[in-house]
């Protein structure tokens, strides 16, 4: 059972499948959802989707637990999501520590394989740096 | 509030109705009374006092996608919650990313639902949100064409341009929406 379950995971993150149904976007065409919104279409016209790190509760070995204590109090992974407006995920980073922060961990994936068109951003929440490819909320207002 | 009074009703002679004043989100007839909607003392001070607030509501709504599409993820693989002991740290950190694989796959292909056609993308303010803004457009598509150097600077000239655009353009529709008001309450007062 165990075997199994482990081939089955295996398979699905990875290639083919996982890269067959988690695409990057190109950003050639604005989002359905942004151009559907006359709020928000002038403004938010070249994101190609949302940005956010989650908590993953998982079990590292006795001598990790110290790094994968995360601020809320458990034991976690902290994983980075990228979702474009359908509701659909198209970039995923896991496996770093819970005391990692959202930066730190956006900063790994920028310096490795994930790679934003020239001109387009993500819309982030304050937990990120502000940087042309992403779009953070104003803080303290 | 609950009032009580007498009225002498053509239909009904000589019967005591009780007149009930409510809030104005109930509809008006019979024996309620409400009172006017959409006066400015009768709203709640929720609207954006200045261009960073606004910002980060319009922000905000937009961004809601992934809280939305983490609390999906999180609800349909149980296993999220639970922390997997007996499994090395590759394995657990493989979850995640075959889950949202597997969402992936289930969201292309599963049968659309017809309960929920559009009712999502309706408009509440419909046409009345004039968001043309033909200028700020064009503002706006320059500052989203950087070169996408990492330079906080131009980071920064670009979110303040993107949430000075915003508030001009939400000052136009304040106006005009106040003009509205104001042609509605002089043909009021020309009624009268």
């Amino acid at each position: 059972m165990s075997s199994y379950f482990k081939a089955m995971l295996f398979i699905f993150s990875s290639a083919p499948f996982y890269t067959k149904y988690i695409q990057f976007p190109t950003g050639e065409h604005t989002p359905a959802k942004i151009q559907s919104n006359p709020k928000i279409l002038p403004y938010f016209r070249n994101a190609i989707g949302a940005i956010d790190g989650s908590h993953v509760p998982n079990a590292p070995p006795a001598h990790l637990c110290g790094q994968y204590c995360n601020w809320k109090g458990f034991l976690s992974q902290n994983a980075l999501f990228i979702c474009n407006f359908d509701l659909k995920f198209t970039y995923i980073l896991t496996g770093w520590e819970g005391s990692a922060t959202d930066a730190w961990v956006y900063d790994n994936a920028i310096s490795t394989d994930l790679s934003i068109p020239a001109g387009k951003y993500l819309l982030a929440d304050a937990g990120y740096p502000l940087c042309p490819q992403l779009l953070v909320p104003y803080c303290s207002v | 509030m609950l009032a009580t009074h007498f009225v002498h009703s053509s239909l009904s002679h000589t019967v005591a109705f009780d007149t009930i004043l409510q809030s104005g989100a109930r509809p008006m007839y019979g024996m309620f009374i409400t009172y006017y909607p959409m006066v400015p003392y009768n709203l709640t001070p929720s609207r954006p006092l200045n261009r960073e607030e606004l910002f980060n509501l319009r922000h905000a709504s937009a961004r809601n996608v992934i809280e939305r599409i983490f609390g999906i993820i999180k609800h349909r693989f149980h296993i999220l919650l639970l922390p997997l002991e007996y499994c090395s740290l590759e394995v657990q950190s493989r979850i995640p990313a075959s889950l949202a694989a597997i969402y992936n796959f289930i969201h292309i292909n599963e049968e659309p639902d017809p309960d929920s056609s559009d009712a999502s993308n309706e408009d509440p303010c419909g046409d009345k949100c004039p968001y043309q803004a033909g200028s700020s457009v064009a503002v706006v598509a320059d500052a989203g064409g950087g070169d996408g150097g990492r330079d906080d600077l131009e980071a920064r000239s670009m979110w303040d341009n993107l949430a000075q655009c915003m508030w001009d353009d939400y000052q136009l529709i304040l106006s005009a929406h106040q003009d509205l008001l104001d042609d509605t309450e002089s043909e009021l007062d020309f009624d009268q």
